[in-house]
């Protein structure tokens, strides 16, 4: 059996695909669509997608987690490890191809959303789930007292544990909505529908059978916070940007699609409301975060360690 | 390399100044305890031990040792498997127990801010009541603490779903060795003011690079309902099947558990005895959920364990029940200290796939080296705790358990796996880092200390054995 791991001395990733293990390799600028159509072969796939059509890479260089991080965690829980070209040119593994480990520093979960400061990543390696059988997805409408209520039943309830997706959805100027979606077994999509029934009842909300959420490709920018605090952001994002935000309610991450840009006061204002809470702002239209003082010298001398390797 | 030259007269002074009274410890009999961890057979006594009860306390304390250029660990319950928070240069060892406080439990927002040394299963008994569940559950749970988790990136028998314990860590406050209180991450779980995240170097980082005092951890409610399973099979090759299915399994179980033969034999001739069939492989899973879920997938995880060919899967949700059923995965760490004067817990994990190549590597290296070996597994996730029994007392017993590990350390990079999976490094392992990360990996690995302790002054010689203080 392939180990996926080269024996020349390098130790770099090659490529492999573990149907025990539900791990395989795939090279960073592979579309997600592309992934789901290999690993759909074996019977599984892989949960984070956000936009089929953009590339690993584009999906980690946008967001921290997608919507189906409400069951399966962020990226970096479902990467255990990739090939990594440093900034001078030598390629290096980091991490490792099974999903448990603590092995050394974890150097990949810092390098994973660094953007290209230390290098840029070659293959990635991803962990893989099974297939389900049926989907059972709907939207929650109502007011914003009912669609709180109806947040906290199910970020309480053990049922979170298998519903893919929880995502309050803020439309600049329109209703908010939270989108559900569980993939489940074969026999098992009355039981979510009746769950959510009950929730809806419950908080005074309404609920309508759809087929999927949308898909709106890449978010602009993510901000992250608490579950709660996400979604005062979101809708100053909305009310500021136009467009519309996808909060992934139990992961208090918030994805932003604006109608208009951000001009340097309000990502400033959107920073320090995540960085309060520990959080940030990250995305593919938002500058890096300038280095704080007492971090500049551990960035040059880590660029300095690596750049002489 | 041989310890630092102790602790003068003056330092001691110095350190003492450092610590409300009774609370700086450096009599021999009172240091004594502090000179092994979990791994049992390897003594580094410290020069001294503080107990520090603030944040604060641990600021001027290491303010001092700055000074005065003497090399020190932190130290929570001290249940670590790996030889990590010993002196290993002598100096001073930091005990946290004093810092135990769980300060909140934001049920709102899913999180709990607790100090290092706070005891794991102490928050989950705070967090009970709320409904709440901090997933990480090593078997040292009664005591260790989560400072040791967090440095040590603990998993346990329910990792397969759940995760280890980076998973759930949002928010890191260290001190570091300068003396200056960093705080990476909090509630939100993200890079707060700073533009890395740094706190994923520090997890897992075995306290080689700062002094936790307090983490922010992310809690999910917890399970309504749960039901375990067990099964024996007569061959490695049917519950290579079960692991298999199970790991496959749309319920998704929490815990796949394994033991070998020679395991199951142990608890067999033992007072433990549950009635397994003996020479048989052991194989015990777990599901969990909303009640309306879970109940309806019982009887698909029950025929899963008989298609592979059991014809004794015993199955139950009773709190009484359940227990029994985890009997002999639970006794056999207690057996083994008692069939056995000293014993070496290996931790690795490797492919699934190659699990029957590596457990008859397990039992060619021990049977020739005559060492009793029982092997347990945490099968979901390929994480291997094969047991080498032996006694030090007898002349080379030692050398060829080492011999041993050292084999199947080889072993298990050249298949593909990792050489710890939730104990760590320490000092037990570091001998094979290099090999395992090559060249490459190793130099940028190395550049990682050189950025908060270049000098190797906290916890030296941990994880790579080159990390050497020099006064």
């Amino acid at each position: 059996m392939n180990s996926g791991i080269s024996t020349d001395g390098s130790r770099l990733f090659t490529p492999f695909f573990d149907e025990v293990d539900m791990i395989a390799s795939f090279p960073a600028d592979t579309t997600l669509a592309e992934v789901n159509r290999t690993a759909a072969a074996h019977g599984l796939h892989f949960p984070l997608v956000i936009d089929p059509a953009a590339t690993l890479r584009e999906h980690l260089a946008a967001a921290e987690c997608a919507p189906a991080s409400a069951r399966f965690g962020a990226y970096v829980d479902n990467l255990p490890g990739m090939n990594w070209q440093l900034a001078a040119g030598k390629a290096v593994r980091v991490g490792e191809r099974v999903v448990k480990s603590t092995t050394g520093y974890d150097l990949f979960r810092f390098l994973l959303h660094s953007g290209e400061r230390y290098g840029r990543a070659t293959e990635y390696v991803l962990r893989l789930r099974p297939i389900s059988g049926e989907i059972a997805s709907g939207v929650f409408t109502g007011g914003e007292a009912e669609l709180d209520r109806l947040r906290s039943a199910l970020l309480a309830s053990s049922w979170s544990h298998w519903i893919d997706s929880i995502n309050w959805v803020t439309i600049s100027g329109g209703a908010e909505s939270i989108e559900v979606r569980a993939d489940c077994q074969p026999g098992e999509e009355g039981l979510f529908i009746d769950f959510f029934s009950q929730c809806a009842r419950e908080s005074g909300a309404v609920f309508q059978l759809e087929p999927s959420s949308r898909t709106a490709g890449l978010p602009a920018f993510t901000v992250k916070s608490t579950p709660g605090h996400a979604l005062t952001i979101a809708r100053e994002c909305a009310r500021e940007l136009g467009g519309f935000t996808r909060t992934l309610a139990l992961n208090g991450l918030v994805l932003a699609y604006p109608e208009r840009c951000m001009d340097d006061a309000f990502l400033a204002h959107l920073r320090s409301l995540a960085e309060a809470e520990g959080g940030h702002v990250f995305g593919q239209s938002v500058p890096p975060r300038e280095p704080n003082p007492a971090e500049k010298a551990w960035i040059n001398q880590l660029q300095k360690e690596w750049s002489q390797l | 390399m041989p310890k630092t030259q102790g602790l003068d007269p003056a330092s001691l002074a110095s350190l003492g100044r450092a610590m409300p009274r009774g609370r700086l410890l450096s009599a021999a009999s009172e240091v004594a305890a502090y000179s092994s961890d979990g791994l049992g057979y390897k003594h580094f006594t410290p020069d001294a031990v503080a107990i520090p009860a603030s944040a604060e306390e641990v600021v001027q304390l290491v303010r001092r040792l700055r000074e005065l250029k003497i090399p020190y660990v932190a130290r929570g319950a001290g249940t670590s498997l790996s030889g990590g928070p010993v002196a290993a240069q002598g100096g001073l060892v930091i005990h946290l127990s004093k810092l135990k406080a769980i300060t909140e439990i934001n049920a709102a927002e899913g999180y709990a801010v607790v100090e290092s040394g706070a005891v794991l299963n102490h928050l989950d008994e705070a967090l009970k009541p709320y409904g709440l569940y901090y997933p990480p559950d090593p078997s040292t749970g009664p005591v260790c603490t989560l400072g040791g988790n967090v440095a040590s990136n603990s998993g346990g028998v329910h990792c397969f779903r759940y995760g280890v314990t980076s998973n759930y860590v949002l928010g890191a406050e260290v001190v570091l060795m300068d003396g200056t209180v960093a705080r990476f991450g909090g509630p939100a779980g993200g890079r707060g003011g700073w533009s890395e995240d740094w706190k994923r170097l520090f997890v897992g980082s075995e306290g080689t690079l700062g002094i936790f005092t307090r983490f922010w951890l992310r809690l999910i409610p917890r399970p309504e309902k749960v039901w375990t399973f067990r099964a024996t099979y007569r061959d490695l090759e049917q519950a290579s099947e079960a692991i298999r299915r199970l790991a496959r399994h749309p319920a998704y179980p929490a815990a796949i558990e394994f033991m070998d033969p020679r395991c199951v034999d142990m608890v067999e001739n033992s007072p433990m005895k549950v009635g397994l069939p003996k020479g048989s492989f052991m194989i015990l899973t777990e599901i969990d959920g909303p009640a309306a879920l879970v109940d309806g997938r019982v009887e698909s995880v029950a025929q899963t364990l008989r298609d592979c060919g059991s014809a004794d899967v015993a199955f139950s949700c009773e709190e009484k029940e359940r227990l029994g059923l985890w009997k002999a995965r639970k006794a056999q760490g207690g057996l083994i200290g008692q069939v056995s004067p000293d014993f070496i817990v290996q931790d690795f994990v490797i492919p699934k796939a190659r699990l029957g190549e590596v457990l008859h590597f397990i039992y060619e290296q021990a049977d020739a080296a005559k060492v009793a070996a029982v092997t347990i597994m945490h099968a979901g996730d390929g994480n291997l705790h094969p047991n080498f029994l032996f006694d030090l007392r007898k002349e080379g017993d030692l050398e060829r358990v080492e011999k041993i590990g050292k084999n199947l350390m080889k072993k298990v990079s050249e298949v593909g796996g990792t050489l710890s999976g939730e104990h760590g490094i320490g000092n037990d392992k570091s001998a094979y880092v290099a090999a395992h990360f090559g060249p490459l990996g190793q130099a940028m690995q190395m550049a990682v200390p050189l950025l908060f302790n270049p000098a190797n002054q906290l916890n030296p010689l941990k994880v790579f054995p080159e990390r050497s203080f020099a006064a």
